[in-house]
């Protein structure tokens, strides 16, 4: 649905995103992750027609985004909040929008009620909380009911019941067959939500793959009534262990091999688990390390 | 471990360890209901018709365009009045040329707020999210100049065909009558001109306070060097060809005109070029 390939930006000879590739399939919500500075906004940008790569191109189902005589059916877009005349109310700007995109302004009201600025469609942007921002940008991108959803950290500025709704909204997107790319820099953000994640580092895109392997660590934490003989067991067995601040012991192996390890041995268990990194855990080991180009 | 993506995963450490990958495939042959939507381009009159919403979008925009004509015409009576004695036919039109520069300049205010205000809010950004061609932009906004324009020398011919004939010396007469023709290109010509010069301020300027500012001081600026040192700032003067055309140049030849013609265009085409290329925040 969404492909790129070898995406690059320079800008005055450093390059800001570096040969970028991948496809995003219809049904999922891809998280787009990386530090601020990473490269994330430049590659929306890219994606979207307002920055010109250097180098490489994008398409949606088939054509780039610029090339659709009518793009917004095709993606909707949040890229910045703020990038909304304050003078001009939530109403009046998004139906300027609904004009450009050919689409009843009776569709206007009815987006903003589900976004929930039902009350505010009124009042002047200017006067908005950065929230009501979000949610407006978030009703411009609903607003053609497009079947991508490209959205550059939309979960900022949000209370705590914005933030569910948005995840809630993204994953029924998703259900229905749409295709989301969300990007953050809160890793916590994005793992109640994506399928996926790219994460990106200086550029570069640093790991592609489902969440749920991305965390996975190889690790297990087990806890028994002997955790010293526990660890000698392991050790014994070839497995690395270490032991945890809370008196359990951290294995360098699945709980299945730490499990069979111990078995053996006739040590006890009371419980094992697979450790799951943080996502801020896996983010600095892969991308923290690598020099700036 | 570090350094390595996990089991699993596909490690991206470009360039070597980057797989290539093949080509984006072509878009699938059965349309779906967003495909034919996305298909049908909307009109270049929607895109006009959203300017124009924007021109007015704001409390102080709808201001601007309530007084805007009133001080267009006010002023314009005003100054003819206010010249005094009006014997020969450049005399006559002598007022018109004059308040071409002053008398729409609220008018101009508010276009100028249209078009730096979209780049210094960052406006800009969800209209070509939705419609990306900068071009129809560009052409779209150029319509919302060019009606302002047909807007404010209308009424200026207006004023000028109305009010000279009541202001003029009765012992002189009205000599505006012979000449119509040259009369509404001397004011159509001038009053392009003014607002060209607004444009190019906006679209050079990507600031609504900075261009109005920049805008607002550089009239009176120009009016004062065109009394101090009229055969000097002719040449650069963008009302030069109005005033040449006119018979009201301080030089009797063409030349000031083409210079300060060639100038101005110039000046549009490199702002026109600064807006095509500009970054999108």
């Amino acid at each position: 649905m969404l492909s790129a390939r070898e995406l690059t930006k320079v800008y005055n000879g450093r390059p800001v995103v570096y040969n970028l590739s991948f496809d995003l399939q219809p049904g999922t919500v891809t998280a787009f992750l990386g530090p601020n500075g990473a490269g994330k906004s430049t590659t929306l940008r890219m994606l979207t027609g307002l920055t010109r790569p250097t180098h490489g191109q994008s398409w949606f189902a088939g054509k780039p985004f610029t090339a659709w005589p009518n793009p917004a059916h095709v993606a909707g877009v949040l890229l910045d909040a703020s990038a909304t005349h304050p003078g001009r109310t939530g109403r009046s700007q998004l139906r300027n929008t609904a004009i450009l995109a050919g689409v009843p302004t009776s569709r206007v009201d009815e987006v903003l009620y589900e976004v929930g600025l039902g009350d505010a469609v009124g009042k002047k942007v200017g006067k908005y909380s950065l929230g009501m921002r979000q949610r407006l940008g978030l009703a411009q991108a609903l607003l053609t009911r497009p079947p991508v959803l490209i959205l550059d950290e939309p979960i900022n500025g949000l209370d705590p019941e914005g933030i569910r709704s948005i995840r809630t909204l993204l994953r029924s997107h998703a259900a229905a067959g749409g295709t989301v790319l969300l990007s953050s820099h809160v890793l916590s953000e994005v793992d109640q939500t994506a399928d996926r994640v790219l994460m990106i580092g200086n550029g570069q895109i640093v790991a592609d793959g489902p969440l749920r392997e991305l965390v996975s660590s190889q690790q297990s934490v087990a806890r028994g009534p002997d955790t010293a003989r526990l660890a000698q067991v392991l050790q014994e067995a070839g497995i690395g262990v270490q032991p945890t601040p809370d008196g359990a012991v951290l294995a360098n192996a699945t709980p299945e091999r730490v499990s069979d390890a111990a078995f053996k041995a006739g040590v006890q268990i009371h419980n094992i688990t697979e450790h799951q990194q943080s996502l801020e855990e896996i983010f600095f080991r892969l991308a923290g390390g690598q020099q700036r180009r | 471990m570090n350094g390595q993506a996990p089991h699993g995963m596909t490690a991206h450490m470009p360039p070597t360890y980057q797989q290539p990958m093949p080509p984006a495939g072509p878009p699938p042959t059965q349309q779906l209901p967003w495909q034919h939507r996305a298909e049908r381009r909307t009109s270049f009159l929607a895109q006009v018709r959203v300017e124009f919403r924007k021109l007015a979008g704001t409390i102080s925009d709808r201001i601007l365009l309530v007084i805007g004509p009133v001080v267009l015409i006010a002023s314009s009576i005003w100054v003819t009045f206010a010249m005094g004695r009006m014997y020969s036919a450049a005399d006559q039109i002598h007022p018109a040329v004059w308040s071409l520069r002053l008398a729409p300049i609220v008018l101009h205010a508010a276009l100028i707020k249209l078009i730096a205000g979209e780049w210094q809010h960052r406006s800009a950004q969800p209209t070509l999210l939705v419609q990306p061609s900068r071009a129809r932009y560009f052409l779209a906004q150029a319509t919302v100049v060019l009606t302002l324009w047909v807007f404010c020398a209308g009424a200026q011919i207006a004023v000028a065909f109305i009010v000279t004939p009541i202001a003029a010396d009765p012992t002189a007469g009205y000599l505006l009558d012979y000449r119509p023709g040259w009369v509404v290109g001397v004011i159509a010509l001038g009053s392009l001109s003014a607002i060209m010069t607004a444009l190019i301020v906006s679209m050079l300027v990507p600031n609504a306070a900075g261009a109005l500012a920049i805008y607002v001081g550089v009239m009176p600026i120009m009016m004062i060097l065109q009394g101090a040192a009229p055969e000097v700032f002719i040449w650069i003067d963008p009302l030069a060809p109005a005033l040449t055309l006119a018979t009201l140049s301080p030089i009797d030849s063409a030349a000031p005109a083409v210079a300060s013609g060639v100038l101005w265009v110039g000046l549009l085409a490199l702002s026109g070029l600064q807006v095509s290329r500009r970054e999108v925040a």
